[in-house]
């Protein structure tokens, strides 16, 4: 019988090996893969995500942990069936028009997908008919937008009022983050919300999916 | 008076430590020994191919009000900055790069798709021209002869608008390393910074942009807010 405590400690302290290993056991011996994600790798990813927040983890924890469980979770999502679906939701996200920095979105991509959300990542200079057209077709739950420059910043308005303009605004919520930008700017440009880093991203997409 | 050279890394000393505190770890605080491995395979591959560069140059200059005024450009530099650099009577300007090859490593290494890999490049990027510039006031101090100084000022930080980026690549003409900006006022290659010191008798170079700035809780902060 396999011990899914190896699981957990394997999402937890990162080893994708040891991670996809246990998960095919599991699956050999017939245990439900809603059970094996509910019951220990979700609750791997929230301690690793409590343990950056009290600064007892570092972002290559968070990373290394996201790579484990998006290893299993490859494994356990074919598997699913019905209205079993892995899935918290789909998020949109990319780096606004005129903005090349890619590394804190892609943080926050792999941070959401390692803990059940499907991620879209449409990469950097982005503009709002990209953003518009990916919501449309992946029906997302969430366009989630980074900005470096204070320069660029200011597009996530553009963007904003572009989703209004083609009255998808109601359907989608919007996230935003990076260096220059705060929960004050958040609310001024009209977003649903801001992380400053990519486990507070987590959290918040969670609880905007589930408004 | 110029300058301007190429510098190796065992000439700049950069170390693992200082990639360490660039991915976002503690002083004194060392990451697991899987991704210690990985820093030190990773420096030790860039170091191969990767030579930061930097170029400075001084100008006779002043402040008037709170802007910094060098040959007829006239910088909206904010009143926290001006203030800080008033008594300048020479600026040197300075622009640093991790270079073309960093930015062609650093793409190879993303499309090999590993995210913490990624995370890993871009951190030693960022230690590599924090380290130049470093560097580039240890070269001013010396071609100084122990004259004073200010802290160095990016466009960008603190209220200082990043489009005055343009005017400081104005004042430098061609003498940019290769390094532009675009639309955005971003540079390429993408791990460059370029800055301003004050050259004065009166000036504090204690006074960091960093000590200015009021995010007491970021990993990057170096100094006390003042």
């Amino acid at each position: 019988m396999t011990d899914l405590n190896l699981l957990y400690d394997a999402i937890l302290n990162g080893k994708l090996e040891q991670a996809v290993e246990v998960t095919n056991q599991a699956v050999a011996e017939g245990i439900e893969p809603q059970e094996i994600i509910n019951g220990y790798m979700i609750k791997a990813m929230e301690e690793i995500g409590l343990r950056f927040q009290n600064g007892e983890a570092f972002v290559p924890n968070l990373l290394m942990s996201a790579r484990a469980m998006k290893g299993s979770l490859d494994i356990l999502r074919p598997l699913l069936k019905g209205s079993n679906s892995v899935s918290m939701g789909k998020v949109v996200i990319g780096t606004v028009k005129g903005d090349l920095h890619d590394i804190g979105k892609n943080l926050v991509a792999s941070m959401l997908e390692g803990c059940g959300f499907e991620v879209v990542n449409l990469g950097v200079d982005i503009s709002s008919d990209k953003f518009i057209q990916a919501a449309k077709e992946n029906k997302a739950d969430i366009i989630c937008m980074s900005a470096l420059l204070t320069t660029t910043m200011n597009y996530m308005k553009d963007v904003i009022d572009a989703l209004e303009a083609a009255g998808i605004r109601k359907d989608v919520k919007v996230m935003i983050g990076g260096a220059p930008v705060t929960e004050a700017f958040a609310k001024q440009i009209g977003a649903d919300g801001y992380s400053e880093n990519a486990n507070g991203a987590v959290a918040l997409a969670r609880q905007l999916v589930s408004a | 008076m110029r300058v301007s050279d190429v510098i190796s890394f065992s000439e700049l000393g950069l170390t693992l430590s200082d990639v360490y505190e660039s991915m976002g770890y503690r002083k004194g605080v060392e990451p697991d020994s899987q991704t210690t491995a990985l820093v030190a395979r990773m420096l030790a591959d860039l170091e191969r191919e990767v030579k930061p560069a930097y170029v400075l140059k001084t100008w006779p200059g002043k402040v008037e009000d709170h802007s910094v005024v060098i040959d007829g450009v006239v910088f909206d530099t904010p009143k926290t900055i001006g203030k800080i650099l008033q008594g300048a009577h020479h600026f040197a300007l300075f622009i640093i790069t991790a270079g073309q090859a960093y930015d062609q490593w650093a793409d190879r290494v993303k499309q090999q798709g590993d995210i913490l890999d990624a995370f890993v490049a871009d951190a030693i990027g960022s230690a590599t021209v924090e380290k130049m510039g470093l560097y580039v006031k240890i070269k001013l101090d010396q071609l100084l002869k122990g004259a004073n100084h200010s802290s160095s000022f990016c466009p960008g930080q603190y209220h200082w608008p990043i489009s005055e980026q343009s005017k400081l690549f104005t004042l430098m003409g061609d003498d940019t390393l290769g390094v532009t900006i675009n639309e955005s006022y971003l540079m390429h290659p993408i791990k460059s910074v370029s800055g301003i010191i004050g050259i004065g008798e009166t000036l504090n170079p204690k006074i960091t942009a960093c000590s200015l700035c009021p995010r007491v809780d970021c990993f990057r902060r170096n100094a006390e807010h003042v």
